[in-house]
């Protein structure tokens, strides 16, 4: 393993299991996201599951009442956040593919999202 | 290694379904709260199997369902704080 200097970086998994707008979840798991980007965590991100519905485009939350925090994901490059992991299979579960979403994402299998939760000092569920 | 802390029974949550589909089958699984619930269900049994599961006493003992789990370890709270200290990370789901 080489010894990278930010090695005191804490390494922070932040996954998305819930649809986005009809619980506070999803807003919170961003704000999360980029809050601890802002600290110099090293944060990576993982949706599966209904989770990968916050990622569809064109979502217009406005229409029922609801804060449109998925334009925030564009933000994420901008906090140096560049692990995006979306389950391959919650994909084909609902019929989408990475050109239905909103952001760059890696299409990655169950087991690896099992290897990043093992990487990782800290994993927080929404 | 990982302890997986469910607090939501699977008929009402996916929290189950999810941990078990992306836990490392080595980690160990906590249930709590209606969590207990879904062993009473014999597809979650079977899912469970293999894996180390433990139940929150308390948990079990106010649903009345000591004798139905009393194959499965039954911890307290300090057991719990315990576990959590012998697995590298507790992932609340």
């Amino acid at each position: 393993m080489i010894v990278d200097e930010q090695i005191k970086m804490k390494k922070v998994a932040i996954l998305f299991r819930r649809a986005p707008h009809g619980s506070p979840h999803g807003r919170e798991a961003l704000d999360l996201a980029l809050l601890s980007a802002s600290f110099e965590q090293e944060v990576s991100l993982i949706f599966v599951d209904d989770g990968v519905l916050n990622l569809v485009k064109d979502q217009q939350p406005e229409l029922i009442g609801a804060k449109d925090y998925i334009a925030t994901f564009g933000a994420l490059p901008l906090y140096d956040v560049e692990t995006v992991l979306v389950c391959e299979e919650s994909l084909l579960e609902y019929g989408l593919d990475l050109t239905d979403l909103t952001i760059e994402a890696d299409m990655v299998s169950p087991s690896l999202i099992t290897e990043q939760l093992s990487k990782v000092d800290e994993v927080l569920v929404f | 290694m990982n302890l997986h802390h469910i607090q939501t029974s699977a008929k009402q949550d996916n929290a189950l379904a999810c941990c078990i589909k992306y836990m490392d089958k080595q980690d160990s699984v906590l249930l709590s709260g209606n969590g207990v619930n879904s062993l009473l269900l014999s597809q979650w049994r079977e899912r469970l199997a293999d894996i180390r599961v433990m139940l929150l006493k308390d948990d079990v003992e106010a649903r009345g369902l000591s004798k139905r789990f009393k194959d499965y370890p039954l911890i307290d709270y300090d057991t719990f704080v315990k576990e959590s200290l012998t697995h590298d990370k507790v992932i609340t789901w």
